[in-house]
Formats: C-alpha cells, sequence, structure tokens
C-alpha cells in the first residue's frame, strides 16, 4: 500500500519536475560555469577559468559585501514582517460580509498589479525631498520644522522603502490569507464562541493556528521572491545613497549589466541561492517541529 | 446564518467600516493620484502647488494611450493578457498535481523536492537571460508569446507548487481513501473529492501566476523584439524616452489602463473565495 | 502553322520564365534596425522614415527593434552573447559597445570614393565623438551640445545679465543674489550616478580637466572642479542628492532653480513639463573655471553604427548613407537636438524644429542659436572613457557625501583617484 502511494506521488509531481529540469538546468549549469570564470563582456571575449576567485574575493575581499548582504537580510525580513501585517488584518476585514466586498477585494490588488516603473514614479514624487506630498503634509500639520531628504538620507530611506515595499507586496498576502481563511470550517468557531472565545482570543487561538500552513507557505514565499526583486529598489535609489541600499539583488544586477563583469555576477548568484537554501532549509525544519 | 458572526474579531460594524475605510485609502492613495493625473492634461500634471480638482478634464490621454500613434496600448494588452493567461492557467495544472504530491504525501525525497523548488525559485533575473535567449533562438520562438509563457513557468511553478501544497494540507486526512474504498481510482479520488476543496487555492495561485507574468518587465524586454508580442509593461516602459518629448499625461492613462485588466478579472473570479466550500465535505 | 505556334508558345514560355526570374532575383533584404527614439515623435518619424525609404528602394526592408536607451545596451550584449546580431543600430557613446567587440569599423566604407557620406560633412567636434582609438564606429545624425542653461528672468531680478557669468566666482556672485527662500540657483541632479558624474564633467572641461585623469599633474585643477562644488552647496537645493534628470528639470520649471548644466536635449525635455519656459531660458558656455584660459564645452552625437555580425552590411551601410543626406538627417535632428551637419541654417533648422514644438517656435530658435555658437566656439568633443558606469558609481558615492558635508575636496581626490586606478587595471 506505501509503496503505491509513493508511486502515486510521483507520477502526480513528475509534470513539474520534468518542466523544471527541461527548463532551468541549462541556465543553471551556465551560471554555475559562469561563476568560475573572469568573462567580462569588455576586455574582448577571452575568459578564462579562475577557480574559486570570485568567491572569494566577495567573501573576503570585497569591502561592500557584507554590508550588501545585511541590506538584504533588512530587506527582506522588513518587507514581509510588514506585509504580513497589513495582510493579515486587510484578510479579516475582507472576508466579512459586506456589499460591494467583490469591488474592495479586486481594488486591494491595485498595489500589487500597479506598473513598477509607474509606482516609482510616484513613491519618487511622494518621498521627494523638495516637493514631495509626504513633507507637504507634514509641514502642514506642523509634524516637521523642515523637508526632509527622505530617500536621500541613509537614515529615513530604508523606512521609505521598505514603506514603498509592503504597500506593493501586502496584497499578495491578503490574497493568500484570504484563500487560507475559506478552509477554516465555521463548526469550529461555533464550539469555540460557545466556550466563551470572543474578539482578539477567538482571533489568536483559534484563526491564526488554524492559517498557519498557509502563512508558513507564503511566507517563505514572499521571502524568496522578495530576495530576488531588485526593480523597485533600483528604480527608487540605485542602490544609494552609495551602498546604502544596495541588496545581493541589485548587487547581482550591476555587476552583470552595468559592469558587464558577468563571472563576477554569476558567483553572487550562486553565493545568494546558497543563503536562501540555507535560509528556507532551517525554516522548513521549523515547521516540521511544530507541524500540525 | 450570519457570516459575519463566527469572525466576531470587530466589535461593531462601524469598527469594521472603519478598517475598511482605512485600508482603502492607504491601498488606493497613489492610484487615486495617477488616476486624477490621467484626466489633466499633460502640462497641468506638474504644478507645484498640489491641487484638489481637474480645471481642464479630458480623454486625450487616454485616447492617445490606446490609439496606433500615441502608446499603442490596445496590442500590448492583448499580448498581456494572452501571455498571462496562459501562464496561469499552465501553472494551475502543474501546480494542483504536484502540490498535491507534495502536501499529502510523506514520501521518500520530500524535502529534497522542496528544497529544489526554492533552488528553482531562486534562479530569476538577470543571469539567466542570455542561457535563456540562446535556448529561444535555437527553437526559434523569440519574440513570440509562447516564449513568454515558457519563462514565466520558471518563475511561477515553484511557487505555486508550494503554495498548493499549504492549501491540500489542510483537507481533511483520509478523505481519498474513503471515497477509494467506495470505488474511485486515485485520480477520480483526487479529481472528485479533494480537488473541489482547494478552490480557494488555486484561485489564489491562478491570479498569483497572472500577475507574476502581468507585472515581468525584464524578460519580456529581452524576449521580444516588435509589437507582435510586446507586452505592455515594456510598451509602458519605452515611454520614458530619453531625448524626445514625453507625454506625462499620457503615462498616467498608460499606468492606469495598464492596472484594470487584472483588478476587473479579479472582481469577477472572487466570488469563488467565500467559506461554505470545506465544511461541505465534512458533512458527506 | 503549326511549327510557328510551337515557336510563339515556346517564345511567351521565354519571356514568362524571364520575367519570373527578375522579380526573384530581386529578393528583399531585411535590414534589422535598433531604434532607440521611443518616445512618441522620435517613433512618428521613424515609421514615416521606413515608408519612405521603402518606397524610393523596394528591395530594401526595414524592421525595427525598439528599446529605450536606457536598456540599449543590455539588450545587445544579452543578443550579441547569444549569436543574434542586428543590423543596423542607434547609438550615442560607442565605447562600451566598442569594447564588446560589436561594432563593425566605418573607416572603409565613410573612405571609399562612392560614398555619399563624407567626413567633412559634419562638425568636427561631434564627429570626433564616434572615433575611439582612431577608428571610427558610427556615422552622426544629431548631435548634443553641454552648457549653462539660465532662466534669464531669474537672473534680471536680481540685477545679472547673460554677460554676467563668464567665471567661476561670477557664477557664485550670481548665485548668492539668486537664492533665497526656497529658491536656488544651481540644479544638480546628483541623485543618479551618470549625472552626478556628468555635471562634473562639464564642469571639469570648463576648466581644462578631466575627470577621469588621475595623473599627478591635473591634481591640482581636479581639486578645485570639487572644491567648485563645495562652494556652490549653499546654492544648490538639498533635496538635489536625490534627483536625476527628470526631476532636475521640473525643478527648472517652476522655477526653483535658475541655473542648470544641461545639453541641448534640454528643449524636448522641459516641452513636456512646461514649455512656457522655453522663452525664459538662455544657453551659455559653462564659465571657466580659474585654471582654464578659455572655456571649452564637451559635444556627443547620437548616430548610426552596424554590427559585427550582421549579415548585410553593404545594405546597412546604404541606409546609412541615406539618412545621413540632408533633408533625412535634419529632420531627424529636429525631432531631439541639434543638426551634426554643418550644411544646414539655423532658419531652416529652426523650422523643422517648429513642426515638433510649434508654440515655442521663435524662443527655441534663439536656444538653437545659442548652441551652434556654443559648438563653433567652444566645442570639442566629449572624451571617451572606458568603464565609466564603474566610475560614475564611486563618484555618485563621493559627491553625496560632499555635497552632505561629510567629505571635503582633498578627502574626495584621494579616494577617487583610488578608486579610478583600480577600475583602470581591470
Amino acid at each position: 500500500m506505501i509503496e503505491k502511494r509513493y508511486r502515486v506521488a510521483y507520477m502526480f509531481l513528475l509534470p513539474t519536475l520534468v518542466y523544471l529540469f527541461g527548463f532551468q538546468i541549462y541556465p543553471l549549469f551556465e551560471n554555475i560555469r559562469l561563476s568560475f570564470t573572469n568573462l567580462s563582456l569588455l576586455g574582448g571575449q577571452e575568459s578564462r577559468f579562475i577557480g574559486w576567485q570570485n568567491y572569494r574575493y566577495f567573501l573576503f575581499a570585497d569591502e561592500k559585501f557584507w554590508l550588501i548582504f545585511r541590506n538584504t537580510l533588512l530587506w527582506v525580513f522588513g518587507s514581509v514582517l510588514w506585509q504580513f501585517a497589513l495582510g493579515i488584518p486587510s484578510a479579516l476585514v475582507l472576508n466579512r460580509k459586506f456589499r460591494s466586498r467583490g469591488l474592495w477585494r479586486g481594488l486591494i490588488l491595485v498595489p500589487w498589479v500597479m506598473p513598477v516603473v509607474v509606482v516609482s514614479i510616484i513613491w519618487k514624487w511622494i518621498f521627494d525631498g523638495q516637493w514631495g506630498i509626504l513633507n507637504f503634509v507634514l509641514r502642514e500639520f506642523h509634524l516637521l520644522a523642515r523637508n526632509v531628504i527622505w530617500l536621500g538620507n541613509p537614515r529615513t530611506v530604508w523606512f521609505c522603502l521598505l514603506l514603498a515595499s509592503a504597500w506593493k507586496g501586502f496584497p499578495y498576502v491578503t490574497i493568500m490569507m484570504l484563500a487560507g481563511l475559506q478552509g477554516i470550517e465555521k463548526e469550529v468557531y461555533e464550539a469555540a464562541k460557545v466556550d466563551g472565545a470572543a474578539g482578539f482570543a477567538l482571533f489568536r487561538y483559534i484563526t491564526l493556528p488554524l492559517l498557519q500552513p498557509a502563512i508558513f507557505v507564503s511566507g517563505l514565499v514572499a521571502i524568496v521572491t522578495t530576495w530576488t526583486k531588485f526593480e523597485l529598489i533600483w528604480s527608487l535609489t540605485e542602490g544609494g545613497p552609495g551602498n546604502a541600499t544596495s541588496t545581493l539583488a541589485t548587487y547581482i544586477y550591476s555587476n552583470s549589466f552595468v559592469f558587464y563583469e558577468m563571472g563576477k555576477g554569476a558567483s553572487l548568484a550562486v553565493l545568494s541561492t546558497i543563503v536562501v537554501l540555507f535560509i528556507s532549509f532551517f525554516y522548513i525544519r521549523a515547521l516540521r517541529r511544530s507541524n500540525v | 446564518m450570519e457570516e459575519g458572526e463566527c469572525m466576531r474579531i470587530f466589535r461593531s460594524l462601524r469598527t469594521q467600516y472603519l478598517y475598511l475605510f482605512l485600508i482603502m485609502a492607504f491601498t488606493l492613495f497613489p492610484f487615486f493620484w495617477l488616476v486624477f493625473n490621467s484626466f489633466k492634461p499633460s502640462r497641468e500634471i506638474f504644478s507645484a502647488r498640489p491641487t484638489l480638482y481637474v480645471k481642464n478634464p479630458t480623454l486625450e490621454n487616454y485616447r492617445w494611450a490606446l490609439g496606433p500613434k500615441g502608446a499603442n496600448l490596445g496590442r500590448y494588452l492583448l499580448n498581456s493578457i494572452l501571455a498571462a493567461g496562459l501562464t496561469s492557467l499552465l501553472t494551475i495544472v502543474f501546480a494542483t498535481t504536484g502540490g498535491y504530491a507534495l502536501g499529502r504525501f510523506a514520501f521518500w525525497g520530500r524535502e529534497g523536492i522542496g528544497v529544489f523548488l526554492v533552488l528553482s525559485q531562486m534562479f530569476q533575473g538577470p543571469l539567466i537571460m542570455i542561457p535563456w535567449y540562446k535556448m529561444a533562438s535555437a527553437m526559434g520562438i523569440i519574440n513570440t508569446r509562447l516564449v513568454l509563457v515558457l519563462i514565466y513557468g520558471t518563475a511561477t511553478i515553484p511557487t505555486c507548487v508550494w503554495l498548493m501544497s499549504g492549501f491540500y494540507h489542510g483537507v481533511p486526512k483520509d478523505l481519498e481513501e474513503a471515497a477509494m474504498i467506495d470505488g474511485c481510482s486515485h485520480f477520480g479520488a483526487f479529481w472528485r473529492i479533494v480537488l473541489p476543496l482547494v478552490v480557494p487555492g488555486i484561485i489564489a495561485t491562478g491570479l498569483y501566476s497572472f500577475i507574476i507574468a502581468w507585472n515581468d518587465y525584464q524578460y519580456a524586454l529581452i524576449l521580444t523584439s516588435s509589437d507582435f508580442a510586446k507586452t505592455v509593461q515594456v510598451g509602458l516602459a519605452e515611454l520614458m524616452g530619453f531625448f524626445g518629448k514625453t507625454s506625462w499625461g499620457g503615462i498616467m492613462a498608460s499606468g492606469v489602463l495598464t492596472s484594470l485588466p487584472v483588478i476587473v478579472l479579479f472582481v469577477v473570479i472572487q466570488r469563488y473565495l467565500i467559506e461554505g466550500l470545506t465544511s461541505g465535505a465534512v458533512k458527506s | 502553322m503549326k511549327k510557328t505556334h510551337d515557336v510563339l508558345w515556346f517564345i511567351a514560355l521565354f519571356l514568362v520564365l524571364a520575367v519570373t526570374s527578375i522579380v526573384w532575383a530581386e529578393e528583399k533584404t531585411t535590414i534589422r534596425f535598433v531604434y532607440c527614439g521611443t518616445s512618441e515623435p522620435e517613433k512618428a518619424w521613424s515609421a514615416e522614415y521606413k515608408k519612405d525609404l521603402e518606397k524610393r528602394y523596394p528591395h530594401i526592408s526595414i524592421e525595427y527593434i525598439y528599446i529605450p536607451w536606457a536598456e540599449q545596451e543590455k539588450k545587445i550584449a544579452i543578443m550579441t552573447q547569444a549569436g543574434d546580431y542586428p543590423d543596423l543600430i542607434q547609438v550615442q557613446d560607442v565605447t562600451t559597445l566598442s569594447a564588446m567587440g560589436v561594432l563593425e569599423p566605418l573607416d572603409a566604407y565613410i573612405d571609399s570614393p562612392n560614398s555619399r557620406v563624407k567626413r567633412t560633412d559634419f562638425y568636427p567636434a561631434a564627429f570626433d565623438y564616434s572615433i575611439i582609438n582612431g577608428v571610427l564606429y558610427s556615422v552622426p545624425a544629431h548631435m548634443t551640445a553641454y552648457g549653462l542653461i539660465v532662466n534669464k528672468e531669474m537672473l534680471a531680478q536680481a540685477g545679472f545679465g547673460l554677460e554676467d557669468l563668464k567665471t567661476w566666482d561670477d557664477l557664485l556672485k550670481v548665485a548668492e543674489k539668486v537664492t533665497h527662500d526656497e529658491v536656488y540657483a544651481y540644479g544638480y541632479a546628483a541623485g543618479l550616478p551618470r549625472f552626478a558624474w556628468r555635471d562634473a564633467m562639464i564642469a571639469g572641461y570648463s576648466n581644462g580637466v578631466l575627470i577621469a585623469d588621475t595623473s599627478p599633474e591635473s591634481r591640482s585643477k581636479y581639486i578645485e572642479v570639487l572644491k567648485w562644488y563645495e562652494k556652490l552647496r549653499p546654492y544648490i537645493p538639498p533635496a538635489a542628492v536625490t534627483w536625476s534628470y527628470p526631476d532636475m528639470f521640473r525643478a527648472f520649471c517652476q522655477e526653483q532653480v535658475a541655473m542648470i548644466a544641461a545639453g541641448s536635449f534640454f528643449t524636448a525635455n522641459v516641452y513636456a513639463i512646461d514649455p512656457g519656459i522655453v522663452p525664459k531660458s538662455r544657453a551659455i558656455v559653462y564659465p571657466k573655471g580659474p585654471s582654464a584660459e578659455r572655456p571649452s564645452a564637451m559635444v556627443a552625437n547620437a548616430g548610426w553604427a552596424i554590427l559585427k555580425g550582421s549579415k548585410a552590411k553593404d545594405v546597412a551601410w546604404f541606409v546609412i548613407e541615406d539618412l545621413s543626406e540632408r533633408d533625412n538627417l535634419a529632420r531627424e535632428a529636429a525631432v531631439v537636438g541639434l543638426p551634426a551637419r554643418r550644411d544646414i541654417t539655423i532658419d531652416e533648422f529652426a523650422d523643422l524644429a517648429g513642426i515638433y514644438y510649434p508654440d515655442i517656435k521663435d524662443a527655441n530658435r534663439q536656444l538653437i542659436e545659442d548652441w551652434l555658437s556654443i559648438v563653433s566656439n567652444y566645442g570639442v568633443p566629449q572624451a571617451k572613457i572606458l568603464r565609466q558606469s564603474e566610475m560614475e558609481v564611486k563618484f555618485q558615492e563621493k559627491m553625496y557625501e560632499l555635497l552632505t558635508g561629510t567629505l571635503d575636496a582633498e578627502g574626495f581626490y584621494e579616494r577617487i583617484v583610488k578608486d579610478i586606478e583600480e577600475i583602470r587595471k581591470k
């Protein structure tokens, strides 16, 4: 019986594996191969095999790497936390029955589907130090004496980036949570109410634990996708001021398509992937322990 | 039975509407500003003091955005819808099957597969573009919507398999056993019993993959070269030219038009995201 | 009787075959043309040109690949690495593309006696911009001149005229008077590496130093340039450290800054924001610094190049010749900049430009005159520096610190020299 179940599982999984293997294996291989060379598009096409040199450079010699690494952690975990902080309450609200609920559910997608080029123009204008709306409003309410250069100050720029990221990404969490909420049976709530639970307690002891698989899974997805996102940061600050907002994703991009150092860019991509693998590994382990 | 009663987090109807208002205000204010500007003639968009009314409302920007001389969005929207739609369907097929395996069977290599999926997810971005261009060139599918669907698949399938596995996890155990005792094949049990219970998940992953495909800019930029397959994101980015005069009003209108299709789509399908789908199964 | 019939049939068949073979022999050559003018007027021009060319030469067919300037190099790098070569490409700075080895040298084409386009047709400064290590890589179409653009009304209000801006010290005097409340004198798009570098490059030219020059002889001139920005600091809006070009142009249009260092694409850029600023604007050569005898203005161009891997190079060259013909070139240049050919008069050009910028035709004419006089009197080809984009990044980091007061000119110099040397070694 067990044998048969395994076979069924593999059969169901087969199409996916074939597809991914088929299309990903060549890029993956190329990437790893490139990381061991010093290919630069600007130095003629002679690329040599240089072994671990690129890796050694980034891990031990590059003064920017560890700062960028820390930035990446801040970017990823900051974004994801804020997205869940906004997404879960939104899902709870949008799960209630009220008029034109469908319309509001549709509109919550707006940040997620607005094109990145337009989103960055708008947020740049909101944060602009000279005529931005944020400065304007804060000064009208006398919360600020002088204009703050939001995107130009290393101390405020992360707040702005995370805010823009949370805004753009929380609809995804909302939808996932909304879908997850549909799976919670009414009877469970009935039973809990009979026992006298209500309000926040109801949320904390019934809803939240039952949402856990959804939270866990969409959380991991959010972490991994945010890790490789560079467009939003690039269009708002290009990684500046200085390298204050550079992340591994923007660093890979600038090495590959600004400096045209393909070998270096490839090795960064490999390093980046290894880190994420580690994070995911521990994340999945943590789930297994607290498994429902 | 009042659905609201089950989830008495909010003490009153008023609080509920207050939360809704706050969330919507936060969500929509940049979009509102975009829509606002899209009805202004280009020159009024940059006035020094932000104004709350539109002095000379005009539809000119929309006409420009959709017209063949202007942004030609009509064609690009079609391409985007086709590419994103096909990606979504493709992903749903793979995710519902793969996620089923991952979510309900404790088979050997399960963790390994999970890790492989994460790995697959990570291989996105600038560095896969040269190998992909070579592959697509060899297959003769450069500048087609098909190549876009294929590359989007590599981004959406790993994620959606993961997501679906989470949804399958919440389905009561041994439901298939019960069905198979009654004479169903395994696949039949899957199709007729389990699948309807994860419809919210299917909606969510379908939407997710549609949006990922819809939002993509980098891949479409590199892999398409003419109006035949160009998507709306690339078309929009082209409007922000470096030399020539930019039609800011046109960009605003284009931004609005690019955002609308997905919203409309979701408003229509979101009705399947309602409680009650699962409780039915337990009774039977 | 029958024999004549046969002969007639035979002749008819022969004629049919002959005609068919001529028609079949005239194969169409498709030229894949990477064109980077993606704004509406540029695209319109390109569509018109294609129609016109294909009517005159039916055996040529143009297939455009539109791609914005910002993404052009990236896309060509990927395409060529994957073995896919278009034929013709619109280029500006050919340094990176030629270093990648993807551009075809054009000397043999342009020096051939049959060539319809000659080196002497163009302004020397603009033409030299297309030459790297003595090899010609592109044929110019329109040219960009860089200088100082001033709002003459704001200047007049402070009691100054254009003639009062001859040296850096003059500029400081004007800046001091013009800056008050939230109005500043100098707009500097220091938020993006490319523009932070460019502004300093313009200032450097006016002081006789190239900001990629790390030789000890240039040290004092270089530091003067950096000190210049220190002196300008109070007159630059604090938000400028986050600005890119659109922000800077917007500030200029809203009269929040009185002067900007920019190029002849000024009109095209501000027209979309507020055309009313054009009549108030004049372009002058950037005031000269303490170490220069006379000012210089850097000149760049945008032109056409052929890709090495192209399979239709001769036809591509034919199209370039056609594009470089007087009328075609003038029409193309009128959309976005200045003509690179010397034989196009100001009046002619201003009229053509008036098609695209109708309501400011006269003011634009004045600007065109300003720019062309800058080119004639002070124009030098903009230096082409390999790996400039890497240097730009390093430069902008430090300029940010200088503008926010955490780095001084000497410190800046020491560090930037080290960085540039390192980049050179690659």
